[in-house]
């Protein structure tokens, strides 16, 4: 049997990072406070995957750094981000190979320039103006490079594949059934996501029944306003017909998922990034959202417990069915690791999740659920202090609380 | 060489005075066992107090005291008396079940009804003081021990459910 090689990367006194060994799985998620390092951690990944390609997308683009490397790190990684790596204090390995941010900084000779990771940034929103979708010129030297190109990706689909195309969503041939339903149910509800092509200018719009014209962006609930972006990488990442992939790409990272959602629609994002690992894909997330971590318990309990397929599709709510049953199968052969990143400290393996381990970091999902484990403590201190006291004293509490204040 | 014991004439020295768990036990009509001994041995020893000079002062085992008259009742386990230096002695209660659902959660809070509705029978009374006592030095009574790996997330109905009886999540060890 092949032995699946994990890969590996360890950054040291990079940023707010102290020290982050991570070892991807199937699936990935990173949790932890603003301003860890998550979005650092996940941008390096993609340097270190993808140097080349970033290198000649900024070539194409006609944006040159003329060998300067601090100027590479700002242009890549947002303005003022080279400071982000110290020379004498910080390490970066890939894989157990060394190497530096400065080096990276630089393009290589080497053969392999296909883009490997696809990357949808937590600022995906910005993709879309007033509806219309922004090439990578569109945006400033020091915007992060994950974002325009992005939305370059976002741009060319809109301009170029659905361009004739009336309604993006729902759309038959793009994803199955069993995913679009529950987008449908709790993130566009009776409306469908169409381009509009008046006034020569291709914008999205949202066709709602009963209304004579498409409803403009800007008057999209916020949900509907970060879905869409998210929802156009993916339409990207699973391309329409008989091909499961894109082929150079093995990797996905998906920047808070959640953004904007109410924990149903989360569900449905969810189901969709368990596509993309069905598919073949290695995802990354990073994560608020205990939604996102319910799931990786679950799925971490059931393989451990010998949970099957069906019970899958019942924490997922899907009726048995062909593509049901065995998106199930395929999840639970997935590897699934959570990482927690906290300021001072060095970044933890949390990936088993459980309530019941001593580590707070691990029983509380790397805060995630802080605030509703001190809650649930304080209500059971507050219960138990009022039911040992004698009913006649709880009564005239209780009565001196409901009394209008004279 | 003399066989004969030394100070044999010596009175035998009397019986250590009853606990107050002891005695309670003895009110409601229930044998006290020594010690946390009462408590089945394989979740014993997760019963701790949280500074070494913590004494048990008796257990009792519910489950096995009520069996026969209440068969089909949820009843709850295991009750033990706990004194710190310098404090009163108070009772805690102890549920050792698996923690994996929202059915187990039901059945634990059906345990704890049935354990409430003893406490407050007249016969029970001291057995109840020694269960405020707990509360009132900022312990919880209650305590589900979890026998099973899986756990209940925080901020879950479940783990709602819980706290509204004043429960905290089931943890692997109790410690006061």
């Amino acid at each position: 049997m092949a032995v699946r090689k994990s890969n590996r990367l360890s950054l040291q006194q990079v940023g707010p990072i102290k020290a982050a060994d991570v070892v991807f799985g199937d699936l990935t998620v990173i949790v932890g406070p603003q301003a860890t390092g998550k979005s650092i951690f996940l941008q390096t990944l993609k340097l270190v995957l993808d140097r080349d390609h970033i290198h000649d997308t900024f070539r194409h683009h006609s944006v040159s750094f003329n060998g300067d490397s601090g100027a590479f790190l700002g242009g890549y990684y947002g303005k003022g981000m080279a400071a982000a790596w110290n020379k004498d204090g910080s390490q970066l390995r890939w894989n157990g190979k060394q190497a530096t941010l400065p080096d990276l900084a630089k393009p290589s000779k080497g053969k392999q320039r296909q883009e490997k990771l696809f990357f949808i940034p937590a600022q995906r929103v910005m993709s879309l103006t007033r509806g219309m979708t922004q090439n990578f010129g569109q945006f400033d030297y020091g915007d992060p490079y994950t974002l325009r190109y992005f939305s370059d990706t976002v741009h060319d689909l809109l301009q170029n594949e659905f361009g004739a195309k009336g309604e993006l969503f729902p759309q038959p041939n793009r994803l199955n059934d069993t995913l679009r339903k529950p987008i449908t149910q709790h993130l566009y509800g009776t409306a469908k996501l169409a381009v509009d092509s008046k006034d020569f200018t291709k914008r999205l719009v949202l066709n709602v029944p009963g209304h004579k014209e498409g409803l403009p962006y800007t008057a999209w609930s916020a949900g509907q306003r970060e879905f869409t972006p998210l929802l156009l990488g993916l339409y990207w990442l699973c391309p329409a017909g008989g091909t499961s992939r894109r082929d150079d790409i093995e990797w996905v990272v998906i920047e808070e998922p959640e953004m904007g959602l109410h924990p149903q629609g989360i569900e449905a994002v969810l189901l969709l990034v368990l596509e993309l690992m069905k598919r073949g894909y290695k995802v990354v997330l990073s994560t608020h959202s205990p939604v996102v971590l319910d799931l990786v318990w679950a799925l971490q309990e059931f393989k451990q417990l010998g949970g099957t397929e069906s019970d899958v599709r019942k924490l997922l709510n899907l009726r048995a069915g062909g593509y049901a049953n065995e998106l199930g199968k395929a999840v639970l052969k997935k590897d699934l690791r959570v990482y927690f990143f906290s300021r001072d400290n060095e970044v933890k393996d949390i990936s088993r999740l459980s309530p019941l381990s001593d580590e707070t970091a691990e029983a509380e999902w790397g805060g995630l659920v802080g605030f509703a484990s001190r809650t649930g403590q304080v209500i059971a201190d507050v219960v138990n202090r009022t039911e040992s006291q004698p009913k006649a004293k709880r009564r005239n509490k209780a009565a001196k609380v409901e009394a209008p204040a004279q | 060489m003399s066989t004969k014991k030394q100070g044999g004439n010596r009175k035998a020295p009397a019986a250590p005075a009853l606990s107050a768990f002891e005695q309670a036990a003895t009110a409601a009509g229930l044998t006290a066992a020594p010690g946390k001994s009462a408590v089945e041995n394989r979740y014993r020893g997760s019963v701790e107090g949280k500074t070494a000079d913590t004494r048990f002062t008796g257990s009792l085992d519910m489950d096995a005291a009520f069996k026969q008259a209440e068969p089909e009742a949820n009843r709850w386990d295991f009750g033990v008396g706990m004194h710190k230096p310098g404090k009163q002695e108070f009772a805690v209660w102890v549920e050792p079940h698996s923690a994996s659902s929202l059915g187990e959660v039901k059945t634990i809070l059906a345990k704890l009804d049935w354990l409430q509705g003893k406490l407050d029978q007249p016969e029970f009374r001291q057995l109840k003081a020694l269960t405020d006592a707990c509360a009132a030095q900022g312990h919880r009574r209650f305590h589900w021990m979890a026998t099973a790996r899986v756990g209940i997330r925080p901020g879950s109905r479940e783990a709602n459910m819980l706290a509204a009886r004043g429960l905290n999540p089931p943890s692997t060890r109790v410690v006061i």
